[in-house]
């Protein structure tokens, strides 16, 4: 009998009510703390038309306690230098001058440059990585991932550090990208053959035509009896005008009217109509075994790369410009933009617009002489 | 047997409480030693030396 | 027939175990030909061009990691990013009890085998029950987990299936060999109770453990990829083998943590249990039973907990050391408030931990003389507690700036950075493990002729260590540079490490043969079992805390870097938010875990027969 004890009541209800009052405890604590929603960036339009330097001072503190998150390391707790404390442009100078300095800029505003997108090259003193003596930086490169600042954001605080001390802003104010200039007004001698005319517009680039061709835009080998000539010419020269289905608009240059002759126009309807003949084979635009001139001016035009980028000193403003790509990027990123150019998007340029399919289309030595080519300019 | 006994005559009793103060200065003497080499070793080994003194040498 | 202990079965389980297991981590092993996750894994990018077989070299194509904007992402009306969160934290509830209890089981039933007290195998296979359960509600949660992801986040998840390819396959299929592990050793315990039969039950918990410790470090993979992506190049695309993508920088840090936390975790769920049914005992026998097992899993909770801070900063610090940013997000940007709520909930866990130690002196009768210590300890947990507490930025009005004098308080703000806080965790760990060591000599009185020297060396290791971690925290905190400052935490670790083995060692040798005292199981107060309770409750809590650091520490990136997270969810929710999310998923698994409880016991009940059927087997016999 002694084995018995009082017969104990409400156990659950006890130790339920009591963790639950502990687990309300502790929501309790941390509803009282300062509630801080952490936002993701958001691209924010610029009207570069109206920026002053002054408003383009403020972007530049914006950014450096926002999208740059410069103020999460650089502040008083002594992790980065406090660069709200310090005087940048003048311990830019005098590191230029240290004897540690192997880097290559030439004065505060190419040294605050080069320590935003590549902080290893020089390393203050005592903010090293531990166990680093001060050779590799924990900073990481405002250009590339997770911070992914634009060339205009950089210079924006470069020019708020130059500011706040009361230094002239050297860097240059971003203005609108100048006018394309027309592709050189050469006097041309009107094309006079279909393939010329496909060949001197880039056609291909977008379309199949002749034979082959991007698939950008509509298919033009059957245009025959299902469309009028009044339709087809309305197709070229205001493309925006009527869209084929499933294809974007704003994308065809909307300027052949003025670029092609009439003589070029008529050539071009009437082989869509129907009514004309080639006389050539296609041009050689297939791909693997092809055995075609591998130099690059060739490549480029038979896959109309002007259509869209400036390389050899014109062409279109759809994408980067080329003539300088070597400086930018490597061989590898380069043949990845041909082949998989939504990889990787150049910073104001719309993804989804080039063509896909251009590694099954050029044969590897083709992409080669492109990738080298395009690699030398510099 | 009777040496053990003599731990507990009055005579002794001063003798037993020399012997627990000896007990214990060896006692803190060796965990300070073992303390101060552990924290020579620990620093050193991050790289981060430290002069006799446990003060910074970088 | 004389009974042979044959060791030979546990033996050549176990180094088939090792050598599985050092297979399958060590990562440089040839599994890579077979396991043929990850594409492009010998062809680097540069090689396309002159790979002989220009074809494959073509196909070999490297795929970014996807770019899905706003609109890819499906939208069922409810945030995708909650309903993820509570299903994946009840997995991990889940995941982590069910690898957690065979891990002490084993460890108790091997106890029992040596010890030959058939009490802690008892223990051991009644632990077992709670786990068969938990287990098919792990399962549950992680093919809901599945499902949710795949239907919610279609594109991550492709990407995720891009990087690591067939191991999600062999992660699926190590689920049966667990299942079958499992089914055979809880339902052969009877089967398997004695002599070699019992090594063979032994070595298939073990086996059991190696598996599912597998399982889990192959799911952290994808948890610390998403947070420090290894083997993929600036955009994503997998150029590494499926090695080179798992063992990324944070890997092993969390490996350790979660292993260390899962047995903490998981005896602080199990000490519930027994503390309700000690209450709920009708018998002065069933309450010391239970009390015994309470006191057992409090033991291994404890005992397990000690050593997490150390690999918590472990982790930390790798954090810090792949992208200082991504450290100072969590501890000194947006997140550092967390980790104040954090100090509040281990600091609950301490003072439970060391309430129910001192209130289970009551025991026995030779804890009086160490009785006078407590209030002592108590004194120094409350103001380290306290310390740690103190936050560091403060945000205030410019009016409350100008009353304070500053942004920071003259005297409180140096307590709120780190220096100060890791003398009060420190002084906070070795006080427990004082607690601790005065419970267990309490039933004990020491015979070896050493005792004195002995406990002079013990006292002096505490006393130096204190001062140690004080002057390591003071002086290099306060006086030297960020650097200096860093390593001499690890100093202070190092102490308080030193105080919990030396005094393990100590205790060991002088215990030695010692007269025991008589302690009566059961002989406690009520008060001290709703400390068992506290436990689990904010260790639960905790976990979900530190869950929600780890996502958060991501920012607005999928896999850090690489995808970026173009969801509806894709900000860090406010702190109070995260809280009652913390709140609800602690709740719903309470209930699972009653629910859990509530089947072993129903698996125990017999139903007594009506009269009609006593009166017709009466008739028949």
């Amino acid at each position: 009998m002694s084995n018995e004890i009082k017969a104990p009541r409400g156990v659950l209800a006890k130790s339920m009510g009591f963790s639950l009052a502990l687990a309300l405890l502790f929501t309790l604590v941390a509803n009282l703390l300062p509630q801080v929603e952490g936002e993701a960036p958001v691209d924010q339009e610029v009207d570069l038309g109206a920026l002053t330097m002054d408003s383009y001072v403020a972007l530049g503190e914006t950014l450096f306690s926002g999208k740059g998150t410069c103020a999460l390391c650089h502040n008083d707790l002594g992790r980065a230098p406090d660069i709200l404390a310090i005087n940048m442009v003048e311990v830019a100078n005098q590191h230029l001058q240290d004897e540690r300095y192997k880097g290559s800029a030439t004065d505060a505003e190419s040294y605050l440059h080069e320590s935003l997108v590549d902080p290893g090259i020089y390393v203050v003193k005592d903010y090293g990585k531990k166990g680093s003596n001060d050779t590799i930086s924990p900073m990481p490169a405002v250009d590339k991932s997770p911070i992914e600042l634009s060339e205009i954001e950089i210079n924006a605080i470069i020019a708020f550090m130059q500011a706040k001390d009361g230094y002239d802003v050297t860097v240059p104010l971003p203005t609108e990208a100048p006018a394309a200039e027309p592709a050189s007004p050469e006097v041309q001698e009107s094309a006079s053959t279909i393939e010329a005319v496909v060949a001197k517009y880039s056609c291909q680039a977008c379309h199949v035509i002749l034979g082959s061709g991007g698939d950008l835009g509509p298919a033009l080998q059957q245009m025959a009896g299902r469309f009028t000539r009044e339709e087809i010419r309305q197709g070229i020269i205001a493309p925006d005008a009527v869209i084929a289905e499933g294809f974007p608009p704003g994308v065809m240059p909307q300027d052949l009217a003025e670029q092609m002759t009439v003589k070029e126009l008529d050539i071009l309807v009437d082989y869509l109509a129907g009514h004309g003949k080639s006389t050539a084979t296609p041009l050689a635009a297939t791909s693997s075994e092809g055995a075609v001139d591998g130099s690059a001016e060739v490549i480029i035009s038979s896959f109309g790369c002007q259509a869209c980028h400036i390389m050899l000193g014109s062409g279109g403003e759809i994408g980067p410009g080329l003539d300088d790509i070597g400086s930018r990027l490597s061989a590898e990123e380069i043949r990845q933009s041909i082949i998989d150019p939504n990889a990787v998007i150049a910073k104001g340029f719309p993804s989804g617009v080039m063509p896909l399919n251009y590694s099954a289309q050029m044969s590897q030595t083709q992409l080669d002489a492109l990738v080298d080519f395009l690699w030398e300019r510099k | 047997m009777p040496w053990r006994m003599a731990y507990f005559t009055g005579k002794d009793q001063e003798k037993k409480m020399r012997k627990n103060l000896q007990i214990w200065l060896v006692a803190f003497a060796a965990v300070l030693v073992f303390f101060y080499g552990l924290d020579h070793l620990v620093m050193n080994m991050q790289g981060l030396p430290l002069n006799l003194d446990l003060t910074p040498s970088q | 027939m004389k009974e042979t202990k044959n060791f030979s079965p546990l033996v050549l389980l176990s180094l088939l175990l090792i050598a599985v297991l050092g297979f399958l981590w060590s990562g440089d092993m040839a599994l890579t030909h077979w396991l043929p996750g990850a594409v492009a894994s010998e062809v680097a990018a540069e090689e396309v061009a002159t790979a002989e077989n220009a074809d494959s070299a073509q196909e070999l194509q490297l795929r970014s990691a996807p770019r899905p904007g706003r609109e890819d992402y499906p939208d069922v009306g409810v945030s995708s990013r909650s309903i993820v969160w509570i299903i994946a934290q009840m997995h991990l509830f889940f995941g982590a009890l069910v690898l957690a209890v065979p891990l002490f089981v084993l460890v108790i039933e091997l106890l029992g085998h040596s010890t030959g007290d058939a009490r802690y195998d008892d223990m051991a296979h009644e632990f077992m029950k709670i786990s068969i359960t938990a287990y098919s509600i792990t399962a549950l949660f992680g093919g809901t987990l599945a499902l949710a992801l795949f239907l919610l986040y279609p594109d991550l998840m492709a990407y995720l299936m891009q990087a690591f390819g067939a191991q999600m396959l062999v992660y699926a299929m190590l689920f049966f060999m667990e299942s079958i592990l499992l089914y055979v050793y809880y339902y052969g315990w009877d089967a398997m109770r004695y002599g070699n039969a019992k090594w063979v039950h032994l070595s298939l918990g073990l086996l059991l453990n190696g598996v599912g410790a597998t399982l889990m470090v192959m799911a952290n993979s994808w948890a610390t990829f998403m947070m420090a992506p290894s083997g993929v190049n600036e955009v994503g695309a997998v150029i590494g083998t499926i090695w080179e993508v798992m063992k990324g920088p944070l890997w092993n840090p969390i490996n350790l943590h979660r292993f260390i936390a899962n047995i903490a975790f998981g005896g602080a769920v199990v000490g519930a249990y027994a503390a309700y049914k000690c209450l709920a005992a009708r018998s002065a026998e069933d309450r010391a039973h239970y009390d015994w097992m309470g006191y057992t899993s409090n033991f291994i909770a404890i005992l397990a907990f000690l050593p997490l801070p150390f690999a918590g900063y472990w982790l930390m610090a790798e954090i810090y050391a792949y992208s200082q940013q991504m450290g100072i997000t969590a501890m000194g940007g947006i997140l550092a408030w967390l980790f104040i709520v954090q100090a509040v909930l281990i600091g609950t866990i301490l003072m439970a931990g060391n309430y129910y130690l001192w209130s289970g002196m009551s025991r026995t009768e030779g804890s009086k003389r160490y009785q006078g210590m407590i209030k002592y300890i108590a004194v120094v947990l409350v103001i380290c507690f306290l310390i740690w507490v103190t936050p560091h930025t403060l945000i205030l009005t410019s009016g409350e700036i100008a009353a304070l004098g500053g942004s920071h308080h003259h005297l409180l703000g140096p307590l709120g950075i780190m220096p100060a806080k890791n003398i009060a965790v420190n002084l906070m760990l070795i006080f427990t493990f004082l607690s601790f060591q005065l419970y267990r000599r309490s039933d004990k009185v020491a015979t070896v002729s050493w005792e004195k020297a002995g406990n002079a060396v013990m006292v002096a290791i505490y006393v130096v260590a204190i001062v140690n971690i004080i002057f390591a925290g003071v002086y290099y905190g306060y006086f030297t540079n960020t650097v200096y400052k860093v390593g001499a935490s690890v100093m202070q670790v190092v102490s308080t490490l030193v105080v919990i083995i030396s005094g393990v060692v100590i205790d060991a040798f002088m215990y030695r043969k010692a007269k025991t005292l008589p302690s009566f199981w059961g002989q406690v107060s009520n008060r001290s079992q709703y400390a068992l309770f506290a436990l689990p409750i904010a260790f639960t809590w905790l976990m979900a805390l530190m869950g929600y650091v780890r996502s958060s520490v991501r920012t607005h990136w999928h896999v850090y870097t690489v995808m970026k997270d173009n969801s509806a969810d894709n900000f860090i929710p406010t702190i109070g938010y995260a809280g009652n999310m913390m709140t609800i998923v602690t709740v719903m698994f309470v209930l699972f875990v009653l629910f859990i409880f509530w089947i072993a016991n129903l698996s125990n009940t017999k139903q007594a027969p009506p009269l009609s059927v006593t009166e017709k087997a009466g008739e028949a016999a």
